[in-house]
């Protein structure tokens, strides 16, 4: 879990990097964006000198990870445009990647029920 | 081992962390997974009784009102009584489901119960 922004704090940066070895030693990723984290969902960031968490977050999905955005978070942060999609089993979004899902919070409990570890970024 | 354990270091107000978290535990106790929340630091303050209705005054969710949702789910709630007495909160302001265990006792719960642990 991410709880915190992609810049401003080394939290997303760790939760990636952290991310990245659990996937290179073979566990499944998911990842769950809440509060001031599901901006790391926003399409088009391009940081000078910071790691670019989308990208990261892009190669994750290619890799089998499954990534969920806080709904509620997402629409107080101006994310969601529309109402929810059931084909898609997820909300619209103009502005986030389609790396990820907007979906509610029970994603997070599906995510973490049978998970071998829980790990969360920035609520410190 | 629970499902899910939540640890919460925030205050309710001015940080959207102890709701988060309360939310967070309500999530999972709504889905059958069973969890604990410890509150510790700051966090006990999320455990007193009698909070006004801040939505009316100052636009922030209400932890209490999640706090009786959890509980009256059969969540587990505990305030550590070291940083309770640290800011003079006593058992009396706990809201009614909410234990008090001293530091050990936290512990030996976080070590025997807590494979899936977040912290807000």
């Amino acid at each position: 879990m991410l709880f915190s922004g992609p810049y401003g704090s080394q939290h997303a940066d760790h939760m990636v990097r952290i991310a990245q070895k659990a996937g290179e030693k073979g566990y499944d990723v998911r990842i769950f964006l809440y509060g001031e984290g599901v901006h790391a969902q926003l399409e088009g960031q391009s940081p000078k000198a910071f790691l670019n968490i989308a990208e990261k977050l892009k190669e994750f999905k290619t890799s089998g990870a499954d990534i969920i955005s806080c709904v509620r978070c997402s629409q107080a942060r101006g994310y969601v445009k529309g109402d929810f999609n059931e084909g898609a089993n997820r909300y619209p979004s103009e502005k986030a990647m389609d790396a990820v899902r907007i979906f509610s919070l029970y994603g997070f409990i599906d995510q973490a029920k049978d998970a071998h570890k829980v790990l969360s970024f920035g609520g410190v | 081992m629970v499902g899910l354990m939540v640890i919460l270091t925030h205050a309710p107000f001015g940080h959207e962390n102890a709701f988060a978290g309360l939310y967070t535990a309500l999530a999972a106790q709504t889905k059958n997974v069973e969890s604990i929340v410890i509150l510790r630091m700051d966090g006990v303050y999320a455990g007193i009784k009698g909070q006004e209705e801040p939505m009316a005054k100052i636009h922030l969710p209400p932890t209490e009102e999640v706090v009786n949702d959890y509980v009256g789910l059969d969540g587990k709630i505990y305030a550590e009584s070291e940083s309770m007495s640290n800011r003079n909160i006593k058992a009396g302001d706990l809201i009614e489901g909410v234990i008090e265990l001293d530091a050990i006792a936290i512990e030996k719960l976080i070590l025997d119960q807590g494979e899936r642990i977040v912290v807000f």
